[in-house]
């Protein structure tokens, strides 16, 4: 999770973690590089000083992870913002933000699209389909 | 008699006439033809009949002709040949005479008429023409002698004429017999065959309009009468089959309304079938609400996602698991179905937990039953009783501390902790100007969070131990944060893209939320307890008040300065309890097995060290269980019991405390501790300040655990005690344990 207030941040780690899921964390950039590695879902925050959410994602999918499989989320409570969330770089968006119940079913959808898309490939390589 | 045209035709096709028609015609062309023939064969036998009798009478005419002339023939007298002719003549039907002699030659014509060649045959005939009978005879004398021959013509014009009037009055019969013949048989027809047809092709229109009602009367037992019967069986079977098939149907609609799911039947396009239970109607009521109460041709998305935009997380996905669904081989289900949506919260709040269960077709997924079920009632049970359960729990603990005079101790955690609390916001606050904090601001922020957070351990707050926890989190973050703008600004580099300017507004606002916290566990402690109010400020105005007696006997070595530092003092054994209490989970959580003992527990501990000492044993204890215990199985191998032990005593000579040892069985000290222990000497704050960078490997270090994080516990324990004057020392046994001694430190002289 990248976003500047360690407040929301530390509000949605424990819905999250709670519900099985590792989740690191940061405020800025410095950190995000490192953390990317190895993860399978990055959820960013769009208005942040210095950065916007966008020009985040686009240095961390240019910093070597445009192949890692990391999926980039933009969160936000902005439906306009939610709305163009490709023209931003991301592969999806998570709307309602500050409401962390409406955040949990939201990222456990994302999971399972991944695992289906996964199971899918599966049974196109066995021609089960 | 019906016949179905078609539309702009110009006459019926023959297929599309009906059979009573068809009949119709086909008997009246049997007719016709048959009157044809009988017409043509009477009219025939009635010319027969009236040629013949002239015929007869020109024969006999003839006949006698012939004899008579035999004689004027042989004499060759003329004039009696034609006496006999006009005597002939005489019959009208005679229209036509002629006499020859022997030689061939004509010797005699009738009078006033055609006069008639010789006929080529002469033999003896006599021959009915259309128009008249020609009668030839050959005259034949006495002794046999052919003396020539006549011919005689008679008219048939009146033959002809009755013949005409016959035929006339027969062609009428006829036809009168052959409409007479035809209106019977179709009427027939019409009553035995087309009526019983129409009714049942009638009766097979009601059945087909869903009537039951229906039966045709046999009324005879031809196959007209078989084909009724047979009718009125199959309607019968029908009906009875229909019956059935309704009374399975509202069996069924009334299992899928009584069942406390809602169950509605989602097809490959991902849209609702006909089939939905009541319950669903109520359950997904919005949906229902545009479609009259129906949920057909609704998208099972929009059930179950109602308003959410296209791109929705959870809408992408369920489209997709529908997709991979329908096409995955019903016996691989168990995989696809792992990947459904288990649960779903509809507007209103509605929790609804889902089931999806595939319907077969052939070999292939061709429907999937959706099962619902509302939640939301038990939920806010389960909800409520746990929220019951855990207020109950926090009102047993608190009640628990007063118990076990936990008063005493808990009121002087708050009043700690405040202080703790107003000095972490004194150091954030005086910052830079531009709100940057130096390393030490950092450290010193984060002993006084570690601090609490261990006390707050021990006084079962894990609220606030959590929130501790995340603070810890940010300043570590805070730390490298400052790190790097360090290291960037000695590199004479723009400054690191984020201003730590903010880390004071942020430290400032988590200690004021820490705040509320422990405001919200004193009122949970007032309001659990019938006498915690009482207690908590019996406790707060008794403890004011021994403050304000230490005050006005500050340096008084008599008995009332005595009697005020009795006052003021604390039992190590109140002050050492949450820590018994404590440090069994607190091993349990590190993988170890862990007890504490007090020694000399009514001996007492003087003011301002008793105000510090909670926090301090804290972390002593916290760190021995976290590096110094070893495991139960290591323990066990170095033939140590599988607990370890850690001892807290109160050493007094002559009645003035010398220190107090918290001391275990573990591994040993390293690092700092071995080199003080080594010096003899106190433990000093430089002992454990990192090297350049080790911050911001501490910072992200895996083993930074709740239980001793980063290292700060111990550099805590040396600021806390330089607050009151003391000191800590430490002795190390290699493999045996460790001992930290904690006392006044020595005066500027010593």
């Amino acid at each position: 999770m990248i976003d500047d207030s360690w407040v929301v941040i530390d509000k949605l780690k424990d819905v999250l973690a709670a519900a099985g899921y590792q989740v690191r964390t940061t405020t800025g950039a410095l950190g995000a590089a490192k953390l990317i590695r190895g993860t399978d879902l990055c959820i960013v925050d769009f208005h942040m000083p210095g950065y916007d959410g966008a020009e985040m994602t686009k240095l961390l999918r240019g910093e070597g992870h445009a192949d890692s499989g990391c999926l980039f989320y933009l969160y936000t409570s902005d439906p306009d913002v939610a709305t163009r969330y490709a023209e931003h770089g991301f592969d999806g968006s998570f709307l309602r933000k500050g409401d962390e119940q409406a955040l949990l079913p939201q990222v456990e959808a994302v999971f399972r699209t991944i695992r289906m898309r996964k199971l899918a490939q599966k049974m196109r390589d066995q021609r089960r389909f | 008699m019906t016949s179905e045209v078609p539309a702009g035709g110009d006459g019926a096709r023959a297929r599309d006439l009906s059979v009573g028609t068809k009949l119709a015609l086909g008997i009246a062309a049997v007719v016709v033809a048959l009157f044809v023939v009988v017409f043509l064969q009477i009219s025939q036998r009635e010319r027969q009949a009236l040629v013949e009798t002239k015929r007869s009478a020109a024969t006999m005419t003839a006949d006698l002709v012939a004899t008579t002339l035999a004689a004027p023939l042989d004499f060759g007298d003329s004039d009696a040949i034609q006496v006999e002719l006009d005597h002939v003549r005489q019959n009208r039907a005679i229209v036509g005479a002629v006499v020859w002699g022997a030689d061939g030659a004509v010797v005699g014509q009738l009078a006033d008429a055609t006069p008639r060649p010789i006929p080529l045959v002469r033999t003896s005939r006599t021959v009915a023409g259309a128009d008249e009978v020609e009668a030839v005879r050959g005259v034949v004398a006495r002794g046999g002698k052919s003396v020539g021959g006549v011919a005689l013509w008679f008219s048939l014009a009146a033959e002809n004429a009755a013949y005409e009037a016959s035929r006339a009055r027969i062609f009428w019969l006829c036809v009168g017999l052959g409409v007479v013949t035809m209106a019977l048989l179709v009427g027939l027809a019409r009553v035995f065959i087309q009526r019983p047809l129409d009714e049942l092709v009638r009766a097979v229109r009601r059945v087909e309009r869903g009537e039951h009602d229906v039966t045709v009367r046999a009324k005879s037992r031809d196959e007209i009468g078989r084909l009724a019967t047979a009718f009125n069986a199959m309607n019968a079977a029908i009906t009875d089959r229909e019956h059935r098939l309704d009374g399975a149907r509202r069996e069924l609609q009334e299992l899928f309304d009584h069942m406390r799911q809602a169950i509605v039947v989602i097809g490959p396009d991902g849209k609702v079938r006909q089939t939905q239970s009541k319950e669903a109607a109520r359950v997904f009521s919005e949906a229902a609400a545009a479609g009259d109460g129906w949920l057909a041709g609704v998208r099972a998305a929009d059930l179950l996602y109602p308003g959410a935009e296209a791109w929705n997380a959870e809408v992408v996905a369920f489209g997709e698991w529908l997709t991979l669904a329908f096409a995955t081989d019903p016996d691989d289900w168990s995989e696809v179905e792992a990947l459904a949506p288990r649960e779903v919260t509809l507007p209103g709040g509605r929790i609804v937990t889902l089931e999806l269960r595939p319907i077969r077709d052939d070999d292939r997924v061709g429907r999937i039953m959706l099962l619902a079920t509302d939640e939301t009632d038990r939920r806010r049970f389960e909800r409520r009783a746990r929220e019951q359960g855990e207020e109950h729990a926090r009102q047993l603990a608190a009640m628990r501390r007063l118990v076990v005079g936990g008063g005493q101790q808990f009121v002087g955690f708050l009043e700690g902790t405040r202080r703790r609390f107003a000095t972490a916001r004194q150091v954030a606050l005086a910052g830079d100007a531009s709100g940057r904090l130096d390393a030490a601001a950092l450290r010193r922020i984060f002993q006084l969070v570690h601090t609490v957070k261990g006390e707050a351990r021990a006084f079962d707050q894990g609220e606030l131990a959590s929130w501790m926890v995340a603070l810890e989190e940010r300043l570590a973050e805070l730390r490298l944060e400052q790190e790097a703008a360090a290291q960037s600004d000695e590199a004479d580099q723009a400054p690191a893209s984020r201003p730590v300017g903010r880390a004071r507004s942020e430290i400032v606002a988590g200690v004021d939320a820490a705040v509320a916290m422990l405001d919200g566990a004193e009122r949970l402690f007032v309001e659990a307890s019938p006498i915690g109010r009482a207690a908590l400020e019996q406790t707060t105005v008794r403890r004011s008040d021994v403050d304000r007696l230490m005050k006005l006997t500050a340096g008084r070595d008599d008995e009332i300065g005595r009697i005020a530092v009795r006052l003021a003092s604390r039992p190590l054994g109140e002050i050492a309890a949450p820590l018994v209490e404590s440090a069994g989970a607190w091993a349990e959580s590190a993988g170890k097995r862990a007890t504490v003992e007090v020694e000399g527990r009514e001996l007492l501990v003087p003011m301002p060290a008793a105000g510090v000492l909670p926090g301090v044993l804290t972390h002593l204890v916290r760190n021995a269980i976290a590096h110094g215990i070893e495991a139960p199985s290591l323990r066990e191998a170095k033939g140590k019991p599988a607990a370890g032990a850690i001892r807290i005593a109160l050493e007094h000579r002559e009645g003035k405390l010398v220190s107090i040892v918290v001391e275990d069985d573990g591994v040993g000290a390293d690092g700092p501790l071995a080199q003080a222990a080594r010096e003899r000497r106190a433990l000093r704050a430089v002992d454990f300040e990192p090297a350049r960078g080790e911050a911001a490997a501490r910072a992200s270090s895996p083993d930074a655990s709740d239980l001793a994080g980063r290292k700060v516990g111990l550099p805590a324990v040396v600021a806390e005690l330089a607050t009151v004057g003391w000191e800590a020392r430490v002795e190390t046994r290699e493999g045996k344990g460790s001992t930290f001694s904690l006392g006044p430190a020595p005066g500027p002289g010593a």
